[in-house]
């Protein structure tokens, strides 16, 4: 299995094998180091499932109890506040 | 200081063994130490920097996981000041299970041996490397495999 990876550096699109995924490779252009995104890694895509499902029951909760501009707005606070614990990590 | 680390045919990575949030240690030529490692702590992704010493002005390996989970997990090896990837390593994941085993590639993704020996001491971790003069492989990716062993275990062939 194949993935597609851009170059951090020059922009050049490129196949890589797909146990890259998430890894450090070499770009054949520039020969940088660029990273390759980690679309395979299971439990990274577990957290991700988990980030989408938590964001929608925060909204729908919200939505029940206040009203839709409130829920659009937790929604909008929680991914704010999954995207900022996901850096951190 | 970082032209010495990968000239070096012998070097000892020591580590205290009780850390409870990340990990730091150091690497010696006889008395002088040539390297320090940094291993970040709360990372999702394990991740280790080398620096030329304690100051971490001069970033010169950076070791990542591809992978959360680290059963058979791999591992880049990059040479910060050339922003090049000079290799990896594999853990094997079942041989793994008793006794530490990896798999070397180098930027090629050959697989080449090399002897890490561990010294038992139960409060200080320390790994001596000998490098034979004709091994062939980037001593960069030899020392990066050496604190990545170092970091994350404490048994392996």
């Amino acid at each position: 299995m194949t993935d597609v990876a851009q170059c951090d550096h020059c922009g050049h699109r490129f196949e890589v094998a797909g146990d890259l995924a998430g890894g450090i490779t070499n770009c054949p252009d520039c020969g940088k180091a660029t990273e390759v995104q980690g679309s395979h890694d299971p439990l990274w895509r577990i957290a991700k499932i988990g980030g989408v499902l938590l964001i929608g029951a925060v909204a729908y909760g919200v939505y029940r109890h206040f009203g839709a501009v409130d829920a659009a707005l937790a929604a909008i606070f929680s991914t704010l506040t999954l995207w900022i614990v996901s850096r951190a990590l | 200081m970082a032209s010495n680390l990968f000239e070096l045919d012998t070097y000892l990575i020591r580590r205290k063994v009780l850390k409870i949030f990340g990990g730091s240690f150091h690497t010696y030529d006889g008395e002088q130490v040539v390297a320090f490692t940094k291993q970040k702590a709360f990372k999702l992704k394990e991740d280790i920097r080398i620096y030329s010493d304690e100051s971490m002005q001069t970033e010169l390996l950076s070791i990542q996981a591809r992978q959360v989970i680290d059963f058979a997990a791999a591992y880049d090896i990059v040479d910060v000041e050339k922003g090049v990837k000079v290799g990896a390593a594999r853990r094997k994941g079942f041989s793994s299970v008793v006794r530490d085993s990896w798999i070397l590639l180098d930027a090629q993704d050959e697989t080449k041996p090399v002897v890490f020996r561990q010294h038992f001491n139960p409060f200080v971790y320390r790994l001596q490397v000998s490098i034979p003069r004709e091994i062939g492989l980037d001593r960069r990716l030899i020392f990066g495999i050496a604190a990545l062993i170092a970091a994350i275990e404490g048994r392996q062939k």
